[in-house]
Protein backbone atom coordinates (compact mmCIF):
# COMPACT_ATOMS: atom_id res chain seq x y z
CA UNK A 1 0.00 0.00 0.00
CA UNK A 2 1.66 3.56 -0.83
CA UNK A 3 2.48 5.65 1.74
CA UNK A 4 0.23 9.31 2.02
CA UNK A 5 3.23 10.87 0.73
CA UNK A 6 3.54 8.61 -2.26
CA UNK A 7 -0.47 9.21 -2.78
CA UNK A 8 0.19 13.29 -2.44
CA UNK A 9 2.88 13.27 -4.91
CA UNK A 10 0.65 11.12 -7.52
CA UNK A 11 -2.04 13.95 -6.51
CA UNK A 12 0.67 16.58 -7.45
CA UNK A 13 1.68 14.58 -10.71
CA UNK A 14 -1.99 14.47 -11.64
CA UNK A 15 -2.04 18.10 -11.18
CA UNK A 16 0.51 19.64 -13.09
CA UNK A 17 -0.44 22.33 -14.38
CA UNK A 18 -1.87 22.48 -18.43
CA UNK A 19 -0.39 25.63 -20.46
CA UNK A 20 -1.22 26.58 -23.52
CA UNK A 21 -3.65 27.68 -26.07
CA UNK A 22 -5.92 26.61 -28.49
CA UNK A 23 -4.67 23.10 -30.33
CA UNK A 24 -1.26 23.73 -28.37
CA UNK A 25 -1.95 22.92 -24.91
CA UNK A 26 1.13 21.04 -22.41
CA UNK A 27 0.89 19.47 -19.15
CA UNK A 28 4.24 20.65 -17.50
CA UNK A 29 6.76 17.93 -16.30
CA UNK A 30 9.22 20.29 -14.82
CA UNK A 31 10.95 17.05 -13.14
CA UNK A 32 11.45 15.18 -15.73
CA UNK A 33 14.86 14.64 -15.94
CA UNK A 34 15.15 15.33 -12.09
CA UNK A 35 15.97 11.32 -11.79
CA UNK A 36 19.41 11.88 -12.50
CA UNK A 37 22.22 12.77 -10.13
CA UNK A 38 23.24 16.17 -10.97
CA UNK A 39 26.83 15.27 -9.31
CA UNK A 40 27.84 12.82 -11.91
CA UNK A 41 26.83 15.18 -14.94
CA UNK A 42 26.26 18.96 -14.07
CA UNK A 43 24.74 21.36 -15.95
CA UNK A 44 25.43 25.64 -15.92
CA UNK A 45 23.06 26.91 -18.62
CA UNK A 46 21.00 24.48 -20.82
CA UNK A 47 21.60 26.10 -23.94
CA UNK A 48 19.99 23.80 -26.93
CA UNK A 49 18.77 20.42 -27.95
CA UNK A 50 18.76 18.67 -30.96
CA UNK A 51 17.62 14.87 -31.50
CA UNK A 52 19.06 11.73 -33.67
CA UNK A 53 17.76 9.38 -35.17
CA UNK A 54 17.52 7.25 -33.23
CA UNK A 55 15.29 9.34 -30.63
CA UNK A 56 17.86 10.52 -28.33
CA UNK A 57 17.69 14.44 -27.02
CA UNK A 58 21.31 16.14 -27.38
CA UNK A 59 21.72 18.83 -24.87
CA UNK A 60 24.42 21.54 -24.85
CA UNK A 61 25.34 22.87 -21.89
CA UNK A 62 28.68 25.46 -20.46
CA UNK A 63 29.29 23.24 -17.98
CA UNK A 64 32.85 22.31 -18.90
CA UNK A 65 32.72 18.77 -16.89
CA UNK A 66 30.15 17.32 -20.17
CA UNK A 67 29.65 20.44 -22.45
CA UNK A 68 27.19 17.87 -24.12
CA UNK A 69 24.80 15.29 -22.53
CA UNK A 70 22.52 12.69 -23.80
CA UNK A 71 18.83 11.64 -22.36
CA UNK A 72 16.70 9.41 -23.41
CA UNK A 73 12.98 10.23 -23.85
CA UNK A 74 12.22 9.12 -20.23
CA UNK A 75 14.50 12.10 -19.09
CA UNK A 76 17.87 9.40 -18.23
CA UNK A 77 21.30 10.41 -18.87
CA UNK A 78 22.66 7.98 -20.93
CA UNK A 79 25.89 9.79 -21.66
CA UNK A 80 28.32 12.90 -21.86
CA UNK A 81 30.91 14.62 -22.98
CA UNK A 82 33.07 17.41 -23.93
CA UNK A 83 35.46 19.57 -21.96
CA UNK A 84 36.37 22.09 -23.68
CA UNK A 85 33.91 24.14 -24.44
CA UNK A 86 33.20 27.29 -22.31
CA UNK A 87 30.82 28.86 -24.59
CA UNK A 88 29.24 25.89 -25.50
CA UNK A 89 25.77 27.33 -27.27
CA UNK A 90 24.02 26.76 -30.32
CA UNK A 91 23.66 22.98 -30.97
CA UNK A 92 22.28 21.79 -34.69
CA UNK A 93 22.65 18.17 -36.43
CA UNK A 94 23.16 17.32 -39.74
CA UNK A 95 22.50 13.84 -41.42
CA UNK A 96 25.23 13.81 -43.96
CA UNK A 97 24.20 10.80 -46.03
CA UNK A 98 23.46 8.61 -43.58
CA UNK A 99 26.42 9.57 -40.69
CA UNK A 100 24.62 12.31 -38.29
CA UNK A 101 26.92 15.28 -37.02
CA UNK A 102 26.71 17.79 -34.22
CA UNK A 103 27.53 21.54 -34.89
CA UNK A 104 28.05 23.33 -31.69
CA UNK A 105 29.03 27.15 -31.56
CA UNK A 106 31.30 28.34 -29.04
CA UNK A 107 31.17 31.90 -28.44
CA UNK A 108 34.37 31.82 -26.34
CA UNK A 109 36.55 29.69 -28.43
CA UNK A 110 35.09 32.00 -31.30
CA UNK A 111 34.26 29.09 -33.49
CA UNK A 112 32.33 26.33 -34.63
CA UNK A 113 32.61 22.98 -34.58
CA UNK A 114 31.63 19.86 -36.63
CA UNK A 115 31.80 16.99 -34.10
CA UNK A 116 30.07 13.13 -34.14
CA UNK A 117 27.63 12.05 -32.58
CA UNK A 118 30.42 10.70 -30.11
CA UNK A 119 32.28 13.95 -29.70
CA UNK A 120 35.23 13.82 -31.81
CA UNK A 121 35.87 17.19 -33.69
CA UNK A 122 35.96 16.58 -37.28
CA UNK A 123 36.00 20.33 -38.79
CA UNK A 124 36.57 23.87 -37.38
CA UNK A 125 34.70 27.10 -38.67
CA UNK A 126 36.18 30.19 -37.42
CA UNK A 127 35.80 33.74 -38.21
CA UNK A 128 35.18 35.26 -41.37
CA UNK A 129 38.35 36.90 -41.88
CA UNK A 130 39.11 37.79 -45.04
CA UNK A 131 35.13 39.92 -44.93
CA UNK A 132 36.73 42.90 -43.77
CA UNK A 133 33.62 43.18 -41.54
CA UNK A 134 35.31 41.92 -38.25
CA UNK A 135 38.96 43.29 -36.47
CA UNK A 136 40.07 39.82 -34.64
CA UNK A 137 38.57 36.88 -33.84
CA UNK A 138 37.47 38.00 -30.63
CA UNK A 139 34.95 40.08 -32.22
CA UNK A 140 33.31 36.43 -33.64
CA UNK A 141 30.55 35.12 -30.76
CA UNK A 142 28.61 32.14 -32.79
CA UNK A 143 25.50 31.59 -31.53
CA UNK A 144 23.48 29.25 -33.68
CA UNK A 145 23.93 27.21 -36.77
CA UNK A 146 21.94 25.99 -39.53
CA UNK A 147 22.45 23.51 -42.56
CA UNK A 148 21.41 24.13 -46.04
CA UNK A 149 20.51 20.71 -47.77
CA UNK A 150 23.93 20.85 -49.65
CA UNK A 151 25.98 20.23 -46.73
CA UNK A 152 26.72 24.37 -46.59
CA UNK A 153 26.86 25.85 -43.43
CA UNK A 154 25.11 28.72 -41.97
CA UNK A 155 26.46 30.34 -39.00
CA UNK A 156 25.22 33.17 -36.40
CA UNK A 157 26.86 36.06 -34.74
CA UNK A 158 24.76 36.77 -32.78
CA UNK A 159 26.74 37.42 -29.32
CA UNK A 160 29.38 39.38 -31.72
CA UNK A 161 28.47 41.54 -34.73
CA UNK A 162 24.88 39.96 -35.70
CA UNK A 163 26.42 39.00 -38.77
CA UNK A 164 25.43 35.68 -40.80
CA UNK A 165 27.98 33.65 -42.33
CA UNK A 166 28.12 31.13 -45.59
CA UNK A 167 30.30 28.76 -45.37
CA UNK A 168 31.08 26.15 -47.80
CA UNK A 169 31.65 22.88 -46.89
CA UNK A 170 35.43 23.67 -46.75
CA UNK A 171 35.04 26.35 -44.30
CA UNK A 172 35.12 28.69 -47.12
CA UNK A 173 33.48 31.77 -46.36
CA UNK A 174 30.58 32.28 -49.54
CA UNK A 175 28.91 35.06 -48.29
CA UNK A 176 27.77 37.71 -45.40
CA UNK A 177 24.85 39.08 -44.62
CA UNK A 178 22.83 40.64 -41.63
CA UNK A 179 24.99 42.64 -39.35
CA UNK A 180 24.13 45.29 -36.91
CA UNK A 181 21.36 47.27 -39.75
CA UNK A 182 19.44 44.59 -39.95
CA UNK A 183 19.64 42.23 -36.88
CA UNK A 184 19.82 43.23 -33.20
CA UNK A 185 21.07 40.53 -31.35
CA UNK A 186 21.04 37.33 -33.99
CA UNK A 187 20.78 34.77 -31.88
CA UNK A 188 19.12 32.09 -33.64
CA UNK A 189 18.77 30.81 -37.61
CA UNK A 190 16.59 27.86 -38.83
CA UNK A 191 16.24 26.65 -42.16
CA UNK A 192 12.52 26.73 -43.37
CA UNK A 193 11.56 24.31 -45.85
CA UNK A 194 7.40 24.98 -45.39
CA UNK A 195 6.75 27.27 -48.44
CA UNK A 196 6.70 25.28 -51.67
CA UNK A 197 7.88 27.98 -53.43
CA UNK A 198 11.32 27.51 -51.95
CA UNK A 199 13.73 27.80 -48.61
CA UNK A 200 13.92 30.79 -46.71
CA UNK A 201 16.19 31.37 -43.60
CA UNK A 202 14.66 32.45 -40.04
CA UNK A 203 16.55 34.52 -38.10
CA UNK A 204 15.95 35.55 -34.52
CA UNK A 205 16.70 39.35 -33.89
CA UNK A 206 15.85 38.74 -30.07
CA UNK A 207 16.72 42.13 -28.52
CA UNK A 208 14.32 43.81 -31.15
CA UNK A 209 11.77 41.18 -30.51
CA UNK A 210 11.44 40.10 -33.91
CA UNK A 211 11.81 37.25 -36.23
CA UNK A 212 13.17 38.34 -39.97
CA UNK A 213 13.03 35.67 -43.33
CA UNK A 214 16.02 36.04 -45.19
CA UNK A 215 16.58 34.44 -48.79
CA UNK A 216 19.02 31.89 -48.33
CA UNK A 217 21.60 34.13 -50.46
CA UNK A 218 21.13 36.74 -47.79
CA UNK A 219 18.38 38.94 -48.66
CA UNK A 220 15.88 40.40 -46.12
CA UNK A 221 12.41 39.36 -47.29
CA UNK A 222 10.20 39.96 -44.46
CA UNK A 223 10.43 41.12 -40.43
CA UNK A 224 7.79 39.99 -38.38
CA UNK A 225 7.59 41.65 -35.37
CA UNK A 226 6.67 40.08 -31.88
CA UNK A 227 6.49 42.62 -28.91
CA UNK A 228 7.81 41.76 -25.77
CA UNK A 229 9.28 38.16 -26.60
CA UNK A 230 12.87 37.86 -26.68
CA UNK A 231 12.89 35.05 -28.50
CA UNK A 232 16.21 32.38 -29.10
CA UNK A 233 15.96 30.55 -32.07
CA UNK A 234 13.48 29.64 -34.40
CA UNK A 235 12.69 25.75 -34.40
CA UNK A 236 10.52 24.30 -37.50
CA UNK A 237 8.80 21.41 -36.65
CA UNK A 238 6.17 20.63 -39.04
CA UNK A 239 3.77 23.49 -40.07
CA UNK A 240 5.36 25.04 -36.98
CA UNK A 241 7.26 27.26 -35.53
CA UNK A 242 8.65 27.15 -31.73
CA UNK A 243 10.35 29.22 -29.89
CA UNK A 244 11.71 29.58 -26.25
CA UNK A 245 11.52 33.28 -25.04
CA UNK A 246 13.61 33.84 -22.61
CA UNK A 247 12.26 36.97 -21.22
CA UNK A 248 8.98 39.19 -21.52
CA UNK A 249 10.43 42.48 -20.05
CA UNK A 250 14.33 43.74 -19.60
CA UNK A 251 16.35 43.46 -17.29
CA UNK A 252 17.90 40.35 -19.27
CA UNK A 253 17.82 38.17 -15.56
CA UNK A 254 13.63 38.95 -14.95
CA UNK A 255 13.12 35.49 -15.03
CA UNK A 256 9.90 36.34 -17.62
CA UNK A 257 10.31 33.82 -19.70
CA UNK A 258 7.88 31.22 -21.74
CA UNK A 259 7.33 28.92 -24.96
CA UNK A 260 6.11 30.55 -28.37
CA UNK A 261 4.43 28.22 -31.20
CA UNK A 262 3.88 29.96 -34.51
CA UNK A 263 1.36 28.51 -37.30
CA UNK A 264 2.52 28.45 -40.74
CA UNK A 265 1.50 31.92 -41.81
CA UNK A 266 3.77 32.77 -39.18
CA UNK A 267 1.09 34.02 -36.70
CA UNK A 268 1.43 33.12 -32.68
CA UNK A 269 -1.12 30.47 -31.86
CA UNK A 270 -0.39 29.49 -28.34
CA UNK A 271 2.39 30.44 -25.67
CA UNK A 272 2.89 28.13 -23.15
CA UNK A 273 3.53 29.39 -19.38
CA UNK A 274 2.82 33.23 -21.63
CA UNK A 275 -0.38 35.03 -22.55
CA UNK A 276 -3.14 34.42 -24.74
CA UNK A 277 -1.99 35.74 -28.19
CA UNK A 278 -4.28 38.46 -29.79
CA UNK A 279 -4.10 40.56 -33.01
CA UNK A 280 -5.73 43.78 -33.45
CA UNK A 281 -7.48 44.54 -36.75
CA UNK A 282 -4.73 45.55 -38.55
CA UNK A 283 -3.09 42.39 -37.64
CA UNK A 284 -0.34 43.63 -34.86
CA UNK A 285 0.28 41.48 -32.14
CA UNK A 286 -0.42 42.48 -28.38
CA UNK A 287 2.76 42.32 -26.39
CA UNK A 288 3.09 39.42 -25.19
CA UNK A 289 4.05 38.79 -21.69
CA UNK A 290 5.24 35.61 -18.69
CA UNK A 291 1.62 35.05 -17.32
CA UNK A 292 2.47 31.93 -14.42
CA UNK A 293 6.19 31.60 -13.37
CA UNK A 294 6.55 28.09 -14.29
CA UNK A 295 9.82 28.56 -16.77
CA UNK A 296 12.54 31.21 -16.03
CA UNK A 297 14.50 31.72 -18.91
CA UNK A 298 13.94 29.39 -21.51
CA UNK A 299 16.62 28.49 -23.95
CA UNK A 300 15.51 26.47 -26.71
CA UNK A 301 12.41 23.83 -27.33
CA UNK A 302 12.98 21.12 -28.83
CA UNK A 303 9.84 18.80 -30.50
CA UNK A 304 9.60 14.84 -30.53
CA UNK A 305 7.87 12.53 -32.84
CA UNK A 306 4.81 12.44 -30.41
CA UNK A 307 4.47 16.29 -30.49
CA UNK A 308 5.50 16.54 -26.75
CA UNK A 309 8.20 19.80 -26.09
CA UNK A 310 11.21 19.72 -24.14
CA UNK A 311 12.58 23.00 -22.91
CA UNK A 312 16.10 23.79 -21.54
CA UNK A 313 16.37 26.73 -19.54
CA UNK A 314 19.50 29.75 -19.40
CA UNK A 315 20.02 30.30 -15.76
CA UNK A 316 17.45 28.69 -14.32
CA UNK A 317 19.14 27.41 -11.00
CA UNK A 318 20.83 24.98 -13.30
CA UNK A 319 17.64 22.57 -13.95
CA UNK A 320 17.66 20.17 -16.56
CA UNK A 321 15.39 20.54 -19.25
CA UNK A 322 11.58 20.14 -18.69
CA UNK A 323 9.20 17.94 -20.87
CA UNK A 324 5.62 19.71 -21.84
CA UNK A 325 3.53 16.87 -22.84
CA UNK A 326 0.66 17.61 -25.68
CA UNK A 327 -2.83 16.69 -23.83
CA UNK B 1 -20.69 6.13 20.74
CA UNK B 2 -19.53 9.63 21.64
CA UNK B 3 -15.92 8.04 21.03
CA UNK B 4 -16.85 6.74 17.87
CA UNK B 5 -18.16 10.19 16.65
CA UNK B 6 -15.74 12.32 17.43
CA UNK B 7 -13.06 9.81 16.00
CA UNK B 8 -14.84 9.94 12.66
CA UNK B 9 -14.52 14.01 12.97
CA UNK B 10 -11.11 13.48 13.64
CA UNK B 11 -10.98 11.73 10.84
CA UNK B 12 -13.32 14.02 8.57
CA UNK B 13 -11.00 16.82 9.85
CA UNK B 14 -7.57 14.93 8.97
CA UNK B 15 -9.13 14.12 5.32
CA UNK B 16 -10.06 17.73 4.69
CA UNK B 17 -6.64 18.95 5.51
CA UNK B 18 -4.95 16.47 3.76
CA UNK B 19 -7.10 17.19 0.69
CA UNK B 20 -5.94 20.93 2.01
CA UNK B 21 -2.45 20.05 1.64
CA UNK B 22 -2.95 17.99 -1.20
CA UNK B 23 -3.99 20.81 -3.70
CA UNK B 24 -1.73 23.53 -1.87
CA UNK B 25 1.11 21.13 -3.35
CA UNK B 26 -0.52 20.29 -6.46
CA UNK B 27 -0.40 23.64 -6.86
CA UNK B 28 3.14 25.29 -6.59
CA UNK B 29 3.29 28.02 -9.66
CA UNK B 30 2.81 31.21 -9.05
CA UNK B 31 1.39 34.15 -11.64
CA UNK B 32 3.69 36.56 -12.88
CA UNK B 33 2.93 39.89 -11.96
CA UNK B 34 0.44 42.10 -13.86
CA UNK B 35 2.56 43.93 -16.79
CA UNK B 36 1.98 48.05 -15.66
CA UNK B 37 1.61 50.57 -18.57
CA UNK B 38 1.49 54.25 -17.70
CA UNK B 39 0.95 57.22 -19.53
CA UNK B 40 3.91 58.86 -17.37
CA UNK B 41 4.27 58.62 -13.39
CA UNK B 42 5.04 62.24 -13.74
CA UNK B 43 2.12 63.98 -14.87
CA UNK B 44 0.42 67.35 -13.84
CA UNK B 45 -3.20 66.78 -14.73
CA UNK B 46 -4.03 62.66 -14.31
CA UNK B 47 -1.78 59.61 -15.43
CA UNK B 48 -3.71 56.59 -17.60
CA UNK B 49 -2.93 53.26 -15.90
CA UNK B 50 -3.05 49.78 -17.72
CA UNK B 51 -2.88 46.67 -16.05
CA UNK B 52 -3.06 43.25 -18.00
CA UNK B 53 -1.75 39.65 -16.90
CA UNK B 54 -3.36 37.82 -20.46
CA UNK B 55 -4.72 34.72 -18.41
CA UNK B 56 -8.47 33.60 -18.72
CA UNK B 57 -9.26 33.31 -15.01
CA UNK B 58 -7.07 35.93 -13.86
CA UNK B 59 -8.24 39.11 -11.84
CA UNK B 60 -6.08 42.18 -11.03
CA UNK B 61 -7.09 44.37 -8.02
CA UNK B 62 -5.04 47.07 -6.64
CA UNK B 63 -4.90 49.82 -4.23
CA UNK B 64 -3.59 53.43 -4.86
CA UNK B 65 -2.90 54.07 -1.26
CA UNK B 66 0.41 51.93 -0.83
CA UNK B 67 -1.37 49.21 0.72
CA UNK B 68 -1.23 45.56 -0.69
CA UNK B 69 -4.14 44.41 -2.77
CA UNK B 70 -6.05 41.61 -1.17
CA UNK B 71 -8.86 39.37 -2.80
CA UNK B 72 -11.30 42.61 -1.64
CA UNK B 73 -9.38 45.25 -2.92
CA UNK B 74 -11.04 47.00 -5.95
CA UNK B 75 -10.91 44.99 -9.29
CA UNK B 76 -9.10 46.03 -12.16
CA UNK B 77 -11.87 46.23 -15.30
CA UNK B 78 -10.37 49.03 -17.41
CA UNK B 79 -7.43 51.49 -17.65
CA UNK B 80 -7.66 53.90 -14.58
CA UNK B 81 -7.32 57.54 -14.43
CA UNK B 82 -4.95 59.01 -11.74
CA UNK B 83 -5.67 62.34 -10.64
CA UNK B 84 -3.24 63.06 -7.25
CA UNK B 85 0.07 61.68 -6.59
CA UNK B 86 -0.51 57.97 -5.46
CA UNK B 87 1.06 54.75 -4.60
CA UNK B 88 -0.34 52.20 -6.71
CA UNK B 89 0.18 48.29 -5.92
CA UNK B 90 -1.30 46.06 -8.20
CA UNK B 91 -1.32 42.20 -7.81
CA UNK B 92 -3.06 39.02 -9.63
CA UNK B 93 -5.14 36.39 -8.28
CA UNK B 94 -6.09 32.96 -9.82
CA UNK B 95 -8.26 30.08 -9.04
CA UNK B 96 -5.96 27.50 -9.81
CA UNK B 97 -2.34 29.67 -8.70
CA UNK B 98 -0.45 31.59 -6.59
CA UNK B 99 -1.32 34.92 -6.00
CA UNK B 100 1.23 37.14 -8.29
CA UNK B 101 4.00 39.51 -6.16
CA UNK B 102 3.06 43.04 -6.16
CA UNK B 103 3.92 45.86 -8.51
CA UNK B 104 4.72 49.07 -7.00
CA UNK B 105 4.51 52.29 -8.57
CA UNK B 106 4.56 55.75 -7.43
CA UNK B 107 2.53 58.62 -9.81
CA UNK B 108 3.84 61.65 -9.48
CA UNK B 109 1.65 65.27 -10.07
CA UNK B 110 3.98 67.83 -10.56
CA UNK B 111 2.48 71.37 -10.43
CA UNK B 112 2.62 72.86 -13.66
CA UNK B 113 3.54 76.24 -11.91
CA UNK B 114 6.80 74.77 -10.78
CA UNK B 115 7.45 73.48 -14.04
CA UNK B 116 10.70 75.05 -15.74
CA UNK B 117 10.58 77.63 -18.35
CA UNK B 118 13.83 76.59 -19.37
CA UNK B 119 17.15 74.70 -18.36
CA UNK B 120 20.58 74.43 -18.83
CA UNK B 121 23.39 72.14 -18.08
CA UNK B 122 26.77 73.01 -16.61
CA UNK B 123 28.11 69.66 -17.04
CA UNK B 124 27.50 67.30 -19.99
CA UNK B 125 26.44 64.11 -19.85
CA UNK B 126 28.12 61.25 -21.47
CA UNK B 127 27.75 60.98 -25.17
CA UNK B 128 26.19 57.17 -24.70
CA UNK B 129 23.45 58.68 -22.88
CA UNK B 130 22.91 62.48 -23.72
CA UNK B 131 18.84 62.16 -23.49
CA UNK B 132 17.65 65.15 -25.00
CA UNK B 133 19.70 67.48 -22.87
CA UNK B 134 18.49 69.36 -20.09
CA UNK B 135 15.26 69.31 -21.48
CA UNK B 136 14.79 65.86 -20.45
CA UNK B 137 14.67 66.37 -16.77
CA UNK B 138 11.22 68.29 -16.94
CA UNK B 139 10.01 67.07 -20.04
CA UNK B 140 7.79 64.82 -17.66
CA UNK B 141 9.44 61.08 -19.29
CA UNK B 142 10.36 58.41 -17.60
CA UNK B 143 13.37 56.62 -18.24
CA UNK B 144 12.66 52.96 -18.69
CA UNK B 145 14.47 49.76 -18.44
CA UNK B 146 16.23 50.20 -21.49
CA UNK B 147 18.98 52.83 -20.77
CA UNK B 148 19.65 54.06 -24.05
CA UNK B 149 15.50 55.38 -24.67
CA UNK B 150 16.19 58.44 -24.75
CA UNK B 151 15.17 59.64 -21.55
CA UNK B 152 17.74 59.01 -19.07
CA UNK B 153 20.86 61.24 -19.09
CA UNK B 154 24.01 59.07 -18.06
CA UNK B 155 27.79 60.70 -16.18
CA UNK B 156 30.39 59.09 -16.12
CA UNK B 157 32.21 59.97 -13.36
CA UNK B 158 30.90 63.04 -13.34
CA UNK B 159 28.55 65.28 -11.34
CA UNK B 160 25.20 66.94 -12.68
CA UNK B 161 24.58 70.46 -12.62
CA UNK B 162 21.93 71.98 -13.62
CA UNK B 163 20.60 75.58 -13.14
CA UNK B 164 16.24 76.13 -14.60
CA UNK B 165 14.38 79.03 -14.55
CA UNK B 166 10.30 78.81 -13.41
CA UNK B 167 7.60 81.22 -15.25
CA UNK B 168 6.95 82.95 -12.56
CA UNK B 169 7.84 82.88 -8.66
CA UNK B 170 6.15 80.21 -6.87
CA UNK B 171 6.74 78.50 -3.18
CA UNK B 172 9.04 75.62 -3.35
CA UNK B 173 9.52 73.33 -0.45
CA UNK B 174 10.84 69.82 -2.02
CA UNK B 175 13.17 69.26 -4.72
CA UNK B 176 12.82 65.13 -6.02
CA UNK B 177 15.55 63.68 -8.31
CA UNK B 178 14.18 60.54 -10.33
CA UNK B 179 17.07 58.17 -10.68
CA UNK B 180 18.16 54.86 -10.96
CA UNK B 181 20.60 52.43 -9.10
CA UNK B 182 21.60 49.33 -10.41
CA UNK B 183 25.09 48.48 -9.40
CA UNK B 184 25.36 45.37 -11.73
CA UNK B 185 25.16 48.08 -14.63
CA UNK B 186 27.81 50.32 -12.70
CA UNK B 187 25.06 52.62 -11.92
CA UNK B 188 25.32 54.00 -8.30
CA UNK B 189 23.32 56.20 -6.23
CA UNK B 190 24.68 60.03 -5.66
CA UNK B 191 26.85 61.02 -2.84
CA UNK B 192 25.01 64.44 -2.58
CA UNK B 193 22.43 66.59 -3.76
CA UNK B 194 22.71 70.37 -3.45
CA UNK B 195 20.25 72.89 -4.05
CA UNK B 196 20.51 76.18 -4.70
CA UNK B 197 17.90 79.67 -5.30
CA UNK B 198 18.71 82.89 -6.62
CA UNK B 199 16.01 85.22 -4.73
CA UNK B 200 17.12 88.28 -6.61
CA UNK B 201 17.70 88.87 -10.57
CA UNK B 202 21.15 89.09 -10.59
CA UNK B 203 21.96 88.33 -7.14
CA UNK B 204 24.21 84.83 -6.26
CA UNK B 205 22.83 81.66 -5.90
CA UNK B 206 22.72 80.84 -2.28
CA UNK B 207 22.34 76.86 -0.78
CA UNK B 208 18.94 76.61 0.17
CA UNK B 209 19.17 72.67 1.51
CA UNK B 210 21.54 69.85 0.79
CA UNK B 211 21.13 65.65 1.69
CA UNK B 212 23.97 63.37 1.84
CA UNK B 213 23.63 59.72 0.87
CA UNK B 214 25.25 56.66 2.76
CA UNK B 215 28.26 54.70 0.94
CA UNK B 216 26.72 51.12 -0.57
CA UNK B 217 28.46 48.42 1.38
CA UNK B 218 26.94 46.03 -1.24
CA UNK B 219 25.29 45.29 -4.29
CA UNK B 220 21.65 47.35 -4.81
CA UNK B 221 19.73 45.72 -7.40
CA UNK B 222 17.99 47.53 -9.72
CA UNK B 223 15.20 49.81 -8.61
CA UNK B 224 14.24 53.44 -9.94
CA UNK B 225 14.84 56.28 -6.48
CA UNK B 226 13.21 59.54 -5.73
CA UNK B 227 15.39 61.63 -3.55
CA UNK B 228 13.67 64.11 -1.97
CA UNK B 229 15.41 67.47 -0.42
CA UNK B 230 13.54 68.97 1.56
CA UNK B 231 13.53 72.40 2.38
CA UNK B 232 13.89 74.25 5.83
CA UNK B 233 11.69 76.83 5.04
CA UNK B 234 9.75 77.54 1.49
CA UNK B 235 11.44 79.56 -1.47
CA UNK B 236 10.03 81.78 -3.54
CA UNK B 237 12.91 81.80 -6.31
CA UNK B 238 12.77 82.37 -9.89
CA UNK B 239 16.24 81.28 -10.97
CA UNK B 240 17.50 77.74 -8.99
CA UNK B 241 20.78 74.84 -9.16
CA UNK B 242 20.81 71.59 -8.77
CA UNK B 243 24.35 70.07 -8.08
CA UNK B 244 24.19 65.89 -7.88
CA UNK B 245 27.18 64.77 -7.09
CA UNK B 246 28.39 61.54 -8.66
CA UNK B 247 29.09 58.42 -6.52
CA UNK B 248 32.71 58.53 -7.61
CA UNK B 249 35.15 55.88 -7.92
CA UNK B 250 33.09 52.36 -7.64
CA UNK B 251 33.65 50.66 -4.16
CA UNK B 252 36.58 48.05 -3.17
CA UNK B 253 33.40 45.45 -3.30
CA UNK B 254 32.52 46.35 -6.59
CA UNK B 255 33.78 43.88 -9.81
CA UNK B 256 34.68 47.35 -11.45
CA UNK B 257 36.33 48.82 -8.13
CA UNK B 258 38.16 52.27 -8.94
CA UNK B 259 36.05 52.59 -12.32
CA UNK B 260 34.26 55.95 -12.43
CA UNK B 261 30.82 55.15 -11.37
CA UNK B 262 27.69 55.66 -13.84
CA UNK B 263 24.89 58.55 -12.25
CA UNK B 264 21.52 58.55 -14.27
CA UNK B 265 18.50 61.08 -13.88
CA UNK B 266 15.64 61.04 -15.96
CA UNK B 267 13.51 64.17 -13.61
CA UNK B 268 14.20 67.04 -11.48
CA UNK B 269 11.22 68.77 -10.35
CA UNK B 270 10.34 71.34 -7.34
CA UNK B 271 7.65 70.66 -5.21
CA UNK B 272 5.48 73.29 -3.00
Amino acid sequence: MPGWFEILRRRNRANDPVVGHGDFRYRVRLDWAAQNDAAKFPVNDCHEMVTDRRGRIFLSTNDTRNNILIFNKDGKILDGWGTEFPGAHGLSLHDEGGEEFLYLTDYERHEVVKTTLAGRVVQRFTYPADSGKYASADEFKPTETTILPNGELLVADGYGLDYIIHYDRTGKVKNIFGGKAELNNAHGIALDMRDPAGPALLVTSRADNALKRYSTDGRLLQSIELPGAYICRPVVHGENVFFAVLISRLPWDSQSGFVMILDRANRVVSCPGGSTPRYDAQGAPETFHQTVKIFRHPHDVLADGDQNLYVSQWNSGKVYPARLERV
Amino acid sequence: MELRKSLSRAARTGLILLCALGSALAQPFQLAEPVLQISSPFFTDSAVVRLRLDLEGVEIRYTLDGNEPTRRAPLYTGPIAVRETSLLVAKAFHPDFLASAPVTRLLVKIEPALLPAGGELATSPSPKYPGQGSRSLFDLKKGGADYSDGNWLGFEGKNLEYTFSLPRKQPAGRLTVSTISATGAWIFPPRRIEVWAKNKRGGAFKKVAEENYPPLSGPMAEHDRLLVVTFPETHHALEWKVVVENYGSLPDWHPGKGAPAWLFVDEIFLSP
